[in-house]
């Protein structure tokens, strides 16, 4: 009786423990899933739930047929989770032929105690492969969208490149970088015990947006005339640089806009800055007397001179002022203003320049768009060097008229030569035509734009373009000629300054100027080139023939029939 | 006691059926991402071929091409062109009424001209750049 009472005892004393204990961790059981402390949360939250970072994918730059100029690839990037490696020099000697890179820079990156270290991003497929093989231990890949340019130098200096980071770095890529990179997503992702994700278990997740796709102006096939011919005159004359836009005058669409040296933005960082520059936007010079378009365009549209009004050329040297003499590369005697401007005469434009006010041609000069930026949507856009009237001095109206004491780019200049094209009405020069999304939808379309109200009158305009044709078919421009098509053109051959702040003597900026056809301007391209070498150095030597390639090549892509004598011609043939 | 046993037999079962749906929702998503997984890796692939399809594609990388057999690549005249699809690509997307029946009344010349550049220019082969795409 005694022992089923202290047994019975005992039973209780140890069902009541056992009791309390549950309780107690019931309680604590009940605190912690109703009321749990934040250090539990964290920590909870830190081993079960991760954050899945859902990259976008950058938008595709398109030329105007919808030719793919850059796009992206996803490739590999290894990583290294070094804490967990046991032998990091075996690993960094097996690792440092594959992935190219230093031993000892391997060795301390594995050795560096820490839990991610990248050891090297985007490798290509092949490395990846080979990585993978050596099956190392606490080495993963994740995958990366990576940059690619198809046509590698081709149109470089508009498109531009992307970093590491796929953010726009130069050019299109740059500029248009809001709408390019798309905005990343993520969500929170529960995972397992070997931390591979549990998508059922998904929650908080923002949708990734992928970047809007660019449709630049560029047509492919131009751009690669341009740059084959670029190239040719870059080797052949050994210049310092050469530049050629080409650019429908009617709407300002750059069809090509090329510049050497050149660099290729799959391996842009095997070029220096100088060769990335685009030139054509940025560099400023002299033009020369391509200027003397907008001379002549300023006095015709004042009524200051007619194009048959004859002027005494001096026999190819003037006194200006006391110790300023003008000269003319070719002497002339008596030459009607038209053929001032097809010869090129520097006495003939000052003597016609003399009758324009000051702030009538700074008006004009202004008018064609010199001086500031024509907004194009690259980045790095030059404005140029136009000093206000209070600025010149005495020689200002003898060296400005010819294109001296004013500084110009490329761009600004195909765009005045395109107002004379576009009958008088300067377009905005534009590079991208629209932007879209992936299922083709316009976000953004680039409507073309004047630039300014109209420069010059129609008629203003159509008579400088009867000039032009006659500078290109008996003036200096000759070798910009070319049989079946009616040209208007203008050369221009400037002196580059010394850093003595003298004109050099053996430094020259070519350049040449036009539009084809006459009749129905399709394009109008600039041509220039910077300290051709050799004894051929003028625009009309070297620009001139260099634009003739580029307008042929061009004509015959844009099925662009030859004027009717032409055509008349071509039909005896056959018949 | 038979209700206890009722109402534990229910329980459990509904703990089993929980314990296996819990279960196949992640058997499910690991499908899933394997799926995702090969269907990430056939984009790839696709996005590589399409890269080399553009890059094989690009005038630069035919000129070379062709100089190095020594040929020339030229853009070809309107009067070599035969449109065969009927469709072509324009540069500005604008093709005027006259280019475009001076080029049809122009087919037979066209072809006489292919066959005269063929024999006669063995050294320059004229290529049609709207022909490549």
């Amino acid at each position: 009786m005694m022992y089923n009472r202290s047994h019975r005892r005992k039973a209780v004393l140890v069902s009541l423990s056992f009791l309390i204990l549950l309780s107690v961790l019931s309680g604590k059981l009940i605190s912690i899933q109703l009321f749990p402390s934040n250090k539990i949360t964290k920590l909870v939250k830190r081993q079960h739930w991760t954050m899945r970072v859902i990259e976008p994918e950058r938008g595709i730059i398109f030329d105007r047929a919808m030719r793919k100029l850059a796009m992206n690839k996803r490739l590999d990037s290894v990583y290294a989770e070094s804490i967990k490696i046991k032998d990091s020099a075996r690993a960094a000697s097996l690792l440092s032929p594959i992935l190219d890179m230093d031993e000892s820079v391997l060795q301390e990156s594995l050795s560096s105690g820490r839990p991610f270290v990248w050891l090297k991003r985007k490798i290509s497929n092949d490395v990846s492969a080979s990585v993978q093989e050596l099956k190392i231990e606490a080495i993963g890949f994740v995958k990366e969208n990576k940059r690619f340019y198809p046509h590698g130098e081709l149109a470089s200096h508009i498109i531009g490149f992307a970093g590491m980071d796929n953010v726009g770095l130069e050019g299109a890529e740059l500029f248009y970088d809001e709408y390019l990179r798309g905005r990343p997503g993520w969500s929170l992702v529960n995972r397992d015990a070997k931390r591979r994700p549990v998508l059922s278990y998904e929650k908080d997740s923002l949708k990734v947006i992928d970047g809007y796709n660019l449709v630049l102006t560029i047509d492919q096939i131009i751009q690669y005339i341009a740059e084959r011919a670029a190239e040719k005159a870059f080797e052949d004359l050994k210049a310092a640089s050469v530049t050629i836009i080409v650019m429908n005058p009617k709407n300002g669409d750059i069809l090509a806009m090329v510049n050497r040296p050149t660099f290729d933005p799959n391996l842009y960082n095997n070029f220096v800055q100088d060769m990335r520059r685009n030139r054509a936007i940025v560099d400023t010079y002299e033009p020369g007397s391509t200027f003397k378009v907008i001379t002549a365009s300023s006095v015709l549209e004042e009524g200051l001179v007619q194009l048959q009004e004859r002027f005494f050329c001096e026999n190819g040297a003037y006194r200006v002022t006391k110790g300023h003499v003008l000269h003319d590369h070719v002497p002339h005697g008596w030459l009607t203003f038209e053929e001032i401007i097809d010869e090129s005469s520097n006495i003939g434009v000052y003597k016609v320049a003399e009758r324009i006010k000051r702030d009538r041609f700074y008006h004009y000069i202004k008018g064609f768009g010199f001086g500031g930026r024509t907004g194009i949507g690259l980045p790095g856009e030059s404005k140029g060097t136009v000093y206000p009237i209070s600025k010149w001095s005495k020689l200002s109206m003898m060296a400005l008229p010819m294109g001296h004491e004013i500084a110009v780019t490329s761009l600004q200049m195909v765009c005045a030569i395109s107002s004379i094209a576009n009958k008088g009405v300067l377009m905005k020069p534009g590079i991208v035509m629209s932007i879209i999304d992936k299922d083709g939808n316009i976000i953004k379309s680039e409507e073309p734009e004047e630039l300014f109200s109209r420069v010059v009158s129609e008629r203003t305009a159509k008579l400088v373009t009867d000039i032009l044709v006659k500078a290109v078919e008996d003036g200096t421009g000759v070798n910009a000629r070319l049989n079946g098509y009616r040209i208007a053109g203008k050369t221009g051959t400037a002196q580059k300054i010394e850093a003595s702040g003298k004109y050099s003597h053996d430094k020259f900026v070519a350049s040449f100027i036009g539009f084809a056809p006459v009749d129905d301007p399709r394009v109008s391209i600039a041509v220039v080139i910077d300290e051709p070498k050799g004894s051929y150095y003028t625009g009309g030597a070297v620009a001139a023939p260099v634009f003739r390639n580029v307008v042929s090549e061009i004509l015959k892509y844009m099925e662009i029939p030859p004027d009717n004598n032409e055509r008349l011609i071509e039909a005896k043939r056959w018949n | 006691m038979k209700n206890f046993i009722l109402w534990t037999g229910i329980i459990l079962v509904i703990g089993v059926g929980y314990v296996w749906q819990q279960s196949e929702m992640v058997k499910v998503s690991y499908d899933i991402r394997d799926s995702e997984n090969r269907a990430s890796l056939l984009l790839d692939q696709n996005r590589d071929l399409v890269y080399n399809v553009d890059r094989l594609e690009s005038p630069g990388n035919l000129d070379k091409g062709l100089a190095r057999n020594k040929m020339k690549f030229e853009v070809a005249g309107y009067r070599r062109v035969i449109n065969v699809s009927g469709k072509r690509e324009s540069a500005n997307n604008e093709d005027t009424s006259e280019a475009h029946s001076f080029r049809e009344g122009l087919v037979v010349q066209n072809m006489r001209d292919f066959l005269f550049q063929a024999i006669g220019g063995k050294e320059s082969i004229i290529f049609n750049l709207f022909s490549i795409r």
